[in-house]
């Protein structure tokens, strides 16, 4: 009977990498993120971690790196799935050299893609949330209007997925100016730890997607799960 | 003669939510400039297009039905030649849309065709899947996926420029490979099975898998009866643990009819 069958086991397939979904958390610490803002973003990015853990594919597929900016811009975390990465702490303190993160972050990004090209894993469209309570203390510096062409070419290009969310207090003139495709999103109350989730499930959708689908997103202004308005 | 068998089985994130399968696969025997010629189109349709299973069908029909009737001089099969044969089936979807009352992208498919001679065979595609065959012992993908920057993106016949070509007869998604020289197996399959059957690294084909389906094809007496196991493969665990896309695969082998009467005894 062995004879009159197709008859395969999992040996026989092939090993592929598993498709990679980057998302990148762009972090403003500056001094006036200082008490509870800063302890609920911390929050927000451990409800993160662990709702992308509770997710088969997710867990496998979604890599975020985390690049803050305080005084300085850090990349605090590399690109790592969720099982490899610990929440890190984080210490509101300084300016915002919003700019200079956002040019840092995409530079990651695109060495990153070069990274999969190269070991020939396929990946999806990336994410890019940057969270902020305030405004540019660059805006006059050359790292500005370098952010605002990248994003403006990324997102045309549809290289990246580009969020700008503004806490109380953040310049939304400002966050619009920057990237000008997408609405800046206004975050209702300290609501990080909502958008974290909303941000799992989305990545969640597309990390499970296959060739031809649309992945809608959930409206984040809408409904009991909203975090956001614009 | 040849000895093809197909499937095309609805994956599981499907039937969770109650969709019909969307991919399409057609065989045809043909008689082509005094050659017996096979052709087979396999499509698989958009996952976000509400009648790609329309889109589908009706592109795999067309495509077989255009090639049967032009049936040019195999030598006169190149790039351009299968240019205007998938021309003609987008211009059959316009046709089918209005029919349908839908938007011509609600019919978005991918196709792939595969026409295989005595002597040599060519392959042509558009979008997703692959052509993979046997020749001389030697596993080749004579297409590769057209897989776009993304995972979740890929191109379809009905995507805008999808079959431009530039005056140099360069195309930028129409794949176009001709092989010459027997052809001993031709394995065709839908973007459900690539990352299971398909390396991306080297960008060959798993040489276990394709083997294993080759002479389980070839140990059968008679290959209607291997119809039934080809679903079982494509709806079992290992399969549906890997994707939950639908996936098409269809299998030829060629089988030397005539020298196996003569001899009577292989060996």
């Amino acid at each position: 009977m062995d004879q009159t069958g197709f008859s395969i086991d999992g040996s026989d397939l092939a090993t592929n990498p598993e498709h990679r979904c980057p998302s990148i958390l762009l972090l403003d610490i500056s001094g006036s993120m200082q008490g509870e803002p800063i302890r609920q973003l911390q929050e927000g990015v451990t409800v993160y971690r662990d709702c992308l853990l509770s997710d088969n594919l997710a867990q496998k597929r979604v890599e975020v790196a985390i690049v803050t900016f305080g005084g300085n811009v850090e990349v605090i975390q590399s690109f790592a799935t969720a099982v490899s990465f610990t929440a890190p702490t984080l210490t509101a303190r300084g300016n915002t050299p919003m700019g200079e993160a956002v040019v840092t972050a995409l530079r990651l990004l695109e060495d990153r893609k070069l990274q999969y090209k190269a070991a020939g894993i396929q990946y999806y469209r990336p994410w890019v949330f940057l969270v902020t309570d305030g405004g540019p203390t660059d805006a006059n510096s050359t790292h500005w209007s370098d952010a605002k062409e990248m994003i403006t070419q990324g997102e045309a290009g549809k290289r990246f997925s580009f969020f700008c969310v503004g806490v109380e207090g953040a310049d939304m003139e400002r966050l619009n100016e920057l990237n000008s495709a997408r609405q800046a999103l206004k975050l209702t109350g300290l609501e990080f730890k909502k958008m974290f989730q909303w941000l799992s499930s989305s990545q969640q959708s597309v990390s499970k997607s296959n060739p031809g689908d649309v992945v809608p997103l959930e409206n984040p202004t809408a409904g009991p799960s909203g975090w956001a308005t614009v | 003669m040849w000895a093809v068998v197909s499937a095309s089985v609805i994956g599981t994130s499907h039937e969770a939510s109650a969709t019909i399968c969307q991919d399409s696969c057609h065989v045809l025997r043909s008689r082509i400039a005094e050659n017996d010629v096979l052709l087979i189109a396999v499509s698989d349709g958009a996952g976000s297009a509400s009648h790609s299973h329309i889109g589908s069908s009706e592109s795999v029909q067309h495509l077989l039905r255009v090639v049967n009737r032009d049936a040019p001089e195999l030598s006169e099969i190149d790039a351009n030649k299968v240019k205007g044969w998938f021309q003609e089936v987008l211009e059959h979807l316009v046709g089918v849309a209005d029919r349908e009352s839908v938007a011509l992208g609600d019919l978005a498919c991918t196709l792939l065709l595969a026409a295989v001679w005595p002597n040599g065979a060519a392959f042509a595609q558009v979008g997703d899947g692959a052509w993979i065959v046997d020749k001389g012992g030697q596993l080749i993908s004579a297409t590769w996926p057209d897989v776009g920057e993304y995972a979740n993106v890929t191109v379809f016949v009905t995507t805008k420029g999808a079959l431009h070509m530039d005056e140099e007869g360069n195309a930028a998604h129409l794949q176009f490979r001709r092989l010459d020289g027997p052809i001993d197996a031709i394995a065709g399959i839908s973007d459900g099975l690539q990352s299971l059957v398909l390396d991306f690294a080297c960008k060959c084909p798993s040489e276990p898998f394709f083997r294993k389906i080759f002479d389980h094809l070839r140990a059968a007496d008679d290959e209607t009866q291997m119809i039934a196991p080809l679903h079982q493969l494509l709806a079992s665990d290992v399969i549906n643990s890997r994707t939950d896309d639908d996936k098409t695969l269809v299998v030829g082998v060629w089988r030397d009819t005539a020298a196996a009467l003569c001899d009577g005894t292989p060996e």
